[in-house]
């Protein structure tokens, strides 16, 4: 390729890299703030319920499980609960109701019921938890969430090929990523940009890719069609279940269920995850225990039935082919599931990345145009539309993600609608910073929004020091590194919050005000930049 | 390897640049979904496991066409190759279930 061939071609790639990052780059943006958050969405769980004690025997929470829907709902079509790991605050218990003559499968879900440490349901505050994390990742919210999906899709091929595009814009990638000029305006961006790109290509590009495999029986539906005749044939293949039994309406008492999750976690190698349980207190009762996800890399972890009157093993799930496995490892290292402590902060760290990475593409288009407007003192419609939005969704989540937080803390617990109310406080905020980008100039809303949200961040960690008898030094003290950490982090975001409101509100655009050590580069060179 | 070399503002660069853009977007989904559908019929494994393959592989191509439809020649010939190369996977997977069937 000669020398203008490539520049023609770099050419082509930077204008669908710009065009394909703006277009969905504030969805994204939001997907990839919530997902980061998810990686501990475990871990929110239990730190968005105080009331809750880390988990010390499984075990105990399974006998726990198994005697509460004992009590509640001996002749239910079915039961299901994971087994909890450490990070959880228990194990949230579901049953479904036999089916109403005329009904099929089974009532609805009912009845989650959080059981505790100690195996006995916990009182703990009416919350989403880190779930709400997870699930508005990829099914957003107020939407139904087929759309969702479609849309996070849509936006999520929009990234990569942005991702793609990039690596061919940047021709000096890896000396991009050495240069990092503080202070100096549409350089900083387009350095922050470049380098937190760079650091977290592979991630990034890792990230986007199976974030389209996790999705992608849905967003590729016409894909089984010449294979199958039905997408639930599909299903059934990609999926294999023990051959189904029919009710026998004879009483038999239930094994007991640790029992069954101990002899599983010996065979499948590993902890237990899902636990369901059909048609309990009958003769053909079975249990159903997966492998749990955080055992292995593939998220479609391998399944043992039993039978559930004798504990007898009936059947094992067949060994998968290799495209399935692909795709298992593929979600798997997407959700970051089988990492340790250490493994998950990497993926968290990367994340951040990743949002910086967005945030400040989605900033640098409206710094890189100004040079361009006519007149940059009266921008066309259209600019400062982008400029506003920009304000409005890079700006107005971390605000959102702080009141929903300190909703989580400051909501009466009795509430009605308590958990719902958490999550409606995130859009309230957000969409008051919506609201006032419209009103005022974006310069002071980015100052204002910012330090906000440094503010509220900030002094989570303090009042749980006072107000919840779980903050982070008795949470240290009992060794319980998630809630420190969690405690430690939000500290540590609040205070690089206001450091970035004090730098933006202290920034003075160049030009004006030139600093001696630039003054020795000439003059010349410094114009087309600032 | 060139951008149209019409100067901006023309019709004829507009309709260069429409043509890349549906190749890009709705022309690439749909080949892609088709080489999908193509794969899950000749990839030698079981059906759920070449439909599966399919997949994994059509996300690939759904980028790849449209980066190749911004940095093509021209607009017109990136829709007639992307064209082409979804009436072959059409082809492929309509003869398959005409002859064999489906699972």
């Amino acid at each position: 390729m000669s020398e203008a061939k490539a520049q023609s071609l770099r050419q082509s790639q930077s204008t669908l890299h710009t065009w394909s990052g703006l277009l969905l780059g504030w969805l994204l943006f939001a997907v990839f703030v919530t997902g980061t958050i998810a990686f501990y969405r475990e871990g929110l769980n239990r730190w968005m319920r105080p009331e809750t004690a880390p988990i010390a025997d499984p075990m105990r929470v399974v006998a726990g499980a198994q005697r509460y829907l004992q009590d509640k709902a001996p002749d239910a079509k079915s039961w299901s609960f994971y087994v909890p790991d450490r990070d959880a605050p228990g194990s949230v218990v579901n049953y479904r109701p036999q089916p109403k003559a005329g009904e099929s499968g089974g009532g609805r879900r009912r009845n989650q019921t959080l059981i505790g440490a100690e195996g006995k349901p916990v009182a703990a505050r009416e919350t989403r938890g880190g779930e709400f994390f997870y699930r508005f990742h990829f099914d957003l919210y107020y939407m139904p969430v087929i759309w969702a999906r479609w849309l996070v899709g849509i936006a999520a091929m929009f990234m990569l090929v942005a991702i793609l595009t990039g690596v061919v814009t940047h021709k000096k990638i890896f000396r991009d990523f050495f240069t990092l000029r503080r202070g100096k305006g549409q350089r900083s961006w387009l350095d922050g940009h470049n380098a937190t790109a760079v650091l977290g290509l592979p991630f990034h590009l890792m990230i986007t890719y199976t974030g389209l495999v996790t999705l992608m029986v849905t967003l590729l539906p016409w894909a089984a069609s010449a294979a199958f005749d039905k997408h639930s044939d599909f299903y059934d293949a990609l999926y294999p279940e023990a051959p189904a039994v029919e009710r026998a309406n004879k009483p038999a008492p239930l094994v007991d269920l640790t029992a069954l999750v101990r002899d599983a976690e010996q065979r499948l190698g590993g902890a237990a995850g899902h636990v369901e349980v059909t048609d309990p207190n009958d003769a053909a009762s079975r249990v159903t225990i997966h492998l749990a996800m955080r055992s292995q890399l593939s998220s479609r972890t391998p399944k043992l039935t039993y039978d559930g009157t004798n504990g007898k093993l009936l059947w094992r799930s067949p060994p998968q082919g290799g495209a399935s496995v692909t795709a298992g490892a593929m979600i798997g290292v997407h959700a970051g599931r089988f990492g340790d402590h250490w493994v998950r902060l990497l993926y968290f760290l990367c994340g951040v990345a990743g949002s910086v990475m967005v945030g400040s593409g989605l900033v640098m288009w409206t710094v890189k145009r100004r040079e361009k407007l006519p007149d940059p003192d009266k921008p066309h419609f259209g600019f400062r539309l982008v400029e506003r939005l920009n304000v409005a969704a890079v700006g107005g989540l971390p605000l959102g993600i702080a009141a929903m937080f300190w909703a989580n803390r400051l909501l009466p617990v009795g509430m009605a609608g308590r958990a719902e109310w958490e999550i409606h406080c995130l859009f309230l905020a957000w969409g008051a910073s919506a609201i006032l980008a419209t009103l005022a100039p974006p310069r002071a809303n980015w100052v204002a929004l910012t330090s906000l949200s440094g503010v509220l961040l900030a002094a989570l960690p303090f009042y749980n020091l006072v107000a919840t008898g779980n903050g982070f030094f008795a949470a240290l003290a009992r060794g319980d590194g998630l809630i420190a950490g969690v405690d430690a982090a939000l500290l540590v975001f609040g205070i690089a919050f206001l450091a970035i409101a004090r730098r933006v509100a202290r920034h003075k655009p160049a030009g004006r005000r030139v600093r001696r050590r630039d003054r020795a580069i000439p003059a010349a060179a410094m114009a087309p930049a600032e | 390897m060139s951008m149209d070399s019409a100067p901006a503002g023309t019709w004829r660069r507009r309709g260069d640049q429409a043509l890349r853009l549906i190749t890009a977007m709705p022309l690439g989904y749909a080949v892609a979904t088709l080489w999908a559908m193509a794969l899950s019929r000749i990839l030698p494994m079981r059906p759920d496991e070449a439909t599966g393959g399919g997949m994994l592989v059509a996300f690939v191509l759904c980028a790849v066409i449209a980066m190749w439809a911004y940095a093509a020649a021209s607009g017109w010939r990136a829709f007639r190759l992307v064209l082409i190369a979804g009436l072959i996977a059409a082809a492929i997977a309509w003869i398959a279930v005409a002859t064999g069937g489906r699972a």
